[in-house]
């Protein structure tokens, strides 16, 4: 293997991780805001509506 | 006989250098007011200086001398250490990070006193186990990276050990003990950006001394293609991955500094931001490894690769700022561990069982005075070297290990796990720190385990952590349920459901240790 390959070999595997790292991130980011949304809703109904 | 000429230029990035760390300390010491802005940086660290802060506390100077080294003496293929190393950064990523920034509070035995608090003592017990073991650990630890330094010192400027100890030991202890957390994090900051620059320069620099890579790779391949090649097997990089996810998911210095970041969002991002700084470094020192090797074959001290090129390729401006980042990576390490190790005296053996009315000021001096006295001794270890035999080495070692084989399960499971119990978390640390050890001596000293074990186990850690999960098991079913007290900051109120969020907030917490809200244990 050449020193280049070696190179871009090594590069490609590093970028899996990063790229795995921020689309795992941005889907928790995702998953963690509609899980407030939901809580806001239903303590929204919960209390009648409050001051609409 | 010192490699480095102390010319004008030397001493003047050198200075330059120092001042903005002590400046920083300053700076550190008019933004602490309470004892959470000194341990944690009052919780306002954003993803980039906390991706840096991540990098520089887990890279230390071996990174820039010894893995400098290693690619000199053994070529390209050592890089893929790194991607065993980054499987630690998932797991912490997946499994352990975002949940303890959720957590909120300041220090690894925090968690333990809370999650596995149901000892009679509301954690106490729990608590004094991990902070102790931490102390004695990280204690002895700092003593072997002191001793590093003074000797980095000795080669580069060649002055006596002890001097370089002194001023290494001296300095870390004046700006952390003055700044805290936020002086330790952006002097980490600085360092990283600092070493990333310096040797991603380097490299056109060292490839237009070679010929170019094309010239690199001909001269290689002619009579040693393994050199530039991948040289290490699966087997090997999963024996990495094996060692490193479990040791530095659970390492109490990095989760100290996922502490200090903002919200779980920031954490992400940090390990996201800490994997690219890591590429660009992990990348940048093999290929300079090689070319140095093409350039100085004939080196006697590997380890000295770095220096050299700093004298010969990099010019004197740069090649002062790369030899003062590896002075500021080993300040880096040491101070991230000091103020680990101060926080397991002041904040829990002092502040949490000593004298828990402690006012912010006597916490906050208790820290200071904590990090004096605990970077003192290990100064005093470093100096006289046999005092404590062959502990020293043993602990320098292990130490690693001992955190992953201790906090790993009670961590992980802590978090994801609600039958967990007290039982269970005391007996997976201590039965995970006293397999390491065992396992270290069995095969290292007494050499009972057999080779074709020992090929496939390849570090201590590993049955730590398999029999601190076998404990924990055995432990929390034989146990009773852990009280809802203890469930709560971790799972939430269990009548909301698996997706409700648990009290994480300060306010929330400290009316939890007030008792207001945790009366109601099973």
């Amino acid at each position: 293997m050449s020193f280049s390959t070696s190179i871009l070999t090594f590069l490609s595997v590093a970028s899996v991780y990063i790229v795995f790292t921020f689309a795992w991130g941005w889907y928790k980011g995702r998953q963690e805001q509609d899980e407030r949304e939901t809580d806001q809703d239903a303590q929204h109904a919960t209390t009648g509506g409050g001051d609409h | 006989m010192a490699l480095v000429d102390l010319g004008p230029v030397f001493v003047g990035v050198v200075v330059v250098y120092f001042i903005v760390v002590l400046g920083i300390g300053v700076y550190g010491y008019r933004t602490t007011k309470t004892e959470e802005d000194f341990l944690v940086a009052g919780r306002n660290i954003g993803p980039l200086v906390g991706g840096a802060t991540l990098s520089a506390s887990q890279m230390s100077a071996g990174t820039l001398v010894g893995t400098f080294g290693l690619h000199y003496l053994l070529g390209f293929g050592f890089i893929w250490i790194w991607p065993g190393l980054w499987a630690g950064w998932i797991v912490s990523l997946l499994l352990v990070a975002p949940q303890m920034r959720r957590f909120g509070r300041v220090t690894v035995p925090d968690f333990i006193a809370t999650r596995y608090g149901d000892d009679g003592r509301n954690g106490d017990y729990s608590r004094a186990i991990g902070a102790s073991l931490i102390i004695i650990a990280y204690t002895v630890y700092l003593s072997a990276q002191i001793t590093a330094g003074g000797l980095i010192f000795q080669s580069l400027l060649g002055i006596a050990p002890a001097i370089g100890m002194f001023v290494m030991a001296i300095t870390a202890v004046a700006y952390t003990s003055i700044g805290g957390m936020r002086a330790s994090i952006l002097t980490d900051f600085v360092q990283a950006v600092v070493m990333a620059v310096a040797v991603v320069v380097a490299i056109p620099l060292a490839l237009y001394f070679t010929g170019g890579i094309g010239t690199v790779d001909a001269l290689f391949q002619s009579f040693q293609p393994s050199f530039v090649g991948n040289s290490l097997t699966t087997a090997e990089i999963a024996g990495f991955m094996a060692a490193f996810g479990f040791s530095i998911a659970a390492a109490p210095y990095e989760i100290t500094r996922i502490y200090s970041m903002r919200d779980e969002k920031t954490v992400r991002q940090a390990i996201g931001i800490t994997l690219i700084f890591q590429t660009i470094i992990g990348t940048s020192v093999a290929i300079l490894g090689v070319t140095m090797r093409m350039m100085f074959p004939q080196l006697t001290t590997p380890d000295l690769a770095s220096v050299i090129m700093s004298l010969n390729v990099l010019g004197p401006v740069l090649g002062a700022l790369l030899i003062s980042a590896v002075f500021s990576a080993i300040l880096s390490t040491v101070d991230s561990i000091m103020i680990v190790s101060g926080a397991g005296l002041a904040h829990d053996i002092y502040g949490k069982l000593v004298n828990p009315n402690a006012t912010e000021t006597q916490k906050i001096w208790a820290n200071r005075i904590a990090i004096v006295v605990l970077g003192l001794i290990p100064l005093g270890l470093a100096l006289n070297s046999g005092l404590l035999g062959g502990l020293v080495q043993l602990i320098v070692v292990l130490q690693a290990s001992m955190m992953g084989g201790m906090f790993f399960v009670p961590l992980v499971l802590g978090l994801h796990w609600r039958r967990a119990n007290t039982a269970g978390g005391v007996a997976a640390m201590v039965v995970g720190f006293s397999t390491v050890v065992a396992w270290h001596v069995a095969t290292e000293i007494y050499g009972v385990v057999p080779a074709s074990v020992t090929a496939v186990i390849t570090d201590p850690v590993i049955p730590g952590v398999v029999m601190s999960f076998v404990a924990m098991v055995l432990g929390t079913y034989l146990g009773g349920k852990p009280s809802k007290k203890s469930l709560r900051p971790f799972f939430g109120d269990s009548s909301r459901g698996r997706g409700s969020q648990p009290t994480g907030s300060p306010s929330a917490d400290a009316q939890s240790e007030a008792g207001t809200s945790g009366g109601d244990a099973d």
